[in-house]
């Protein structure tokens, strides 16, 4: 603080005319208008309390939209996935309509038929036609990716059907000797690779039991059941196999009777 | 010495003053009688320690402002309403200070600095006059606040006690060592 200034003997001021100054109207305006800054007040509080929970509310959805599971567009495909048979096969058909008249506009007819008749009965050229469409035409997009995800059930619902090993066409029970050396060895529909099993049997008065690489029957074992000349029942069993993505698969075990 | 017969009161207009305040709480209409009581000598308060005259005047009224706006905080402690109003006018004669730069001013008058030269035992000349003020104008303003309300204002120890929100006796004794202080400037 700057230095005091002092005063003496000021000329003092009358009680009436401090008494004129007096205005008690503008003291109470004074006091009317002094009101809350704006930060304490209930409208401020209230204003940034909804826009706090607007913008959590916002980042918590967007958050949310960049996972990809849970996106529309893939909710979408798995809707389309779990269109029950009817559906599947009104869009296949549709799918060979488009394909149709693609083809029709390029004039060529006959290769229309061939490529519906390809269709209806080769799933696999049923993917590589939709997917020819697709590329061609931006409008048939959506009932490709239909198409796809019809089929990927069709798959998926084949998939019980994966697990009947066989040899030469035989599941089970007699089976001709012939057969039962098949080159081939033990094969199972689908693609599937078996790499090891476990073959039992009893040959000439004796219990054999090998564990066996591959899908082949060893010669060894061909030459000692036919040596024999009595039916044998042989059990395949603990089939060590894959699918064609290279997911294990278990096969369940099955008994020949092999016939002289 | 004589001491301010505004604030000195009995219980009962005591009493009657907080009724006021009580209406007024509700209604502030209802200040108007309070204000004219002490409009005057919170003014003149002001205007002891400043300069210009139309200042003083607003820092009054904004005094008043400021006390119909917090009256609702106001609570009854036994002591005349004009202590709160005090406390007040203190606060707003400092942001004042600092606010609109005006200047801490010292009004004396010369009767004043007789009895004060008297008290220091010192020949009232006018050469001792003029080094008294020299003098106030180098106290700290702690100092120099206790010798207006006590020796130029002629404010009991209560009262001082009071605006300064400190005890009657604590008031006596800090006058007491603002004077030693005092004394020892002009001796030197």
């Amino acid at each position: 603080m700057e230095k005091i200034k002092t005063i003496l003997d000021r000329k003092p001021l009358s009680s009436e005319y401090i008494r004129s100054k007096q205005d008690f109207a503008n003291v109470v305006k004074g006091a009317k208008g002094l009101g809350k800054p704006y930060w304490q007040t209930n409208w401020f509080y209230g204003t940034v309390g909804v826009a706090a929970v607007a913008i959590i509310v916002t980042a918590v959805t967007l958050a949310d939209s960049d996972i990809p599971e849970k996106s529309p567009k893939n909710n979408a495909i798995v809707a389309a996935a779990e269109t029950d048979d009817s559906t599947k096969e009104d869009v296949s058909q549709n799918n060979s309509e488009q394909l149709e008249s693609l083809v029709n506009e390029e004039g060529n007819s006959a290769e229309v038929e061939n490529s519906t008749e390809e269709t209806s009965s080769k799933d696999d050229n049923s993917e590589e036609n939709t997917t020819t469409s697709t590329s061609n035409n931006d409008n048939t997009e959506i009932a490709a990716s239909t198409a796809r995800s019809a089929e990927e059930t069709q798959e998926a619902e084949k998939k019980p059907e994966i697990g009947l090993p066989n040899v030469a066409g035989v599941t089970g029970g007699p089976i001709a000797f012939k057969d039962f050396c098949d080159p081939l060895g033990i094969q199972v529909n689908g693609g599937v690779l078996i790499h090891q099993y476990t073959i039992q049997y009893r040959s000439c008065a004796r219990d054999i039991t090998a564990r066996i690489r591959g899908n082949r029957l060893p010669a060894q074992v061909c030459d000692e059941i036919r040596d024999c000349g009595s039916p044998i029942e042989v059990t395949f069993s603990n089939f060590k196999a894959e699918d064609s993505d290279g997911n294990p698969v278990q096969l369940k075990e099955f008994s020949l009777t092999t016939r002289p | 010495m004589a001491v301010n017969p505004v604030y000195h009161q009995t219980n009962d207009r005591l009493q009657e003053e907080l009724v006021i305040i009580q209406e007024a709480k509700e209604n502030p209409e209802r200040f108007g009688p309070l204000y004219q009581k002490y409009h005057e000598q919170i003014f003149r308060y002001i205007y002891q320690r400043m300069d210009d005259e139309h200042l003083a005047f607003d820092v009054t009224s904004q005094v008043f402002v400021k006390a119909l706006k917090n009256l609702h905080k106001y609570e009854y402690r036994g002591v005349p309403f004009s202590s709160w109003l005090y406390r007040i006018a203190k606060s707003e004669l400092y942001q004042a200070f600092r606010d609109r730069k005006a200047r801490r001013t010292v009004n004396v008058e010369s009767m004043h600095l007789f009895e004060m030269v008297e008290e220091m035992e010192e020949d009232d000349s006018s050469a001792n006059k003029k080094k008294l003020l020299q003098c106030l104008s180098l106290l700290k303003d702690g100092d120099l606040q206790l010798i207006e309300l006590r020796y130029f204002e002629k404010r009991s120890y209560r009262e001082i006690g009071d605006i300064l929100e400190i005890t009657e006796n604590n008031a006596k004794v800090r006058t007491f060592r603002a004077l030693e202080r005092l004394k020892k400037l002009f001796m030197k």
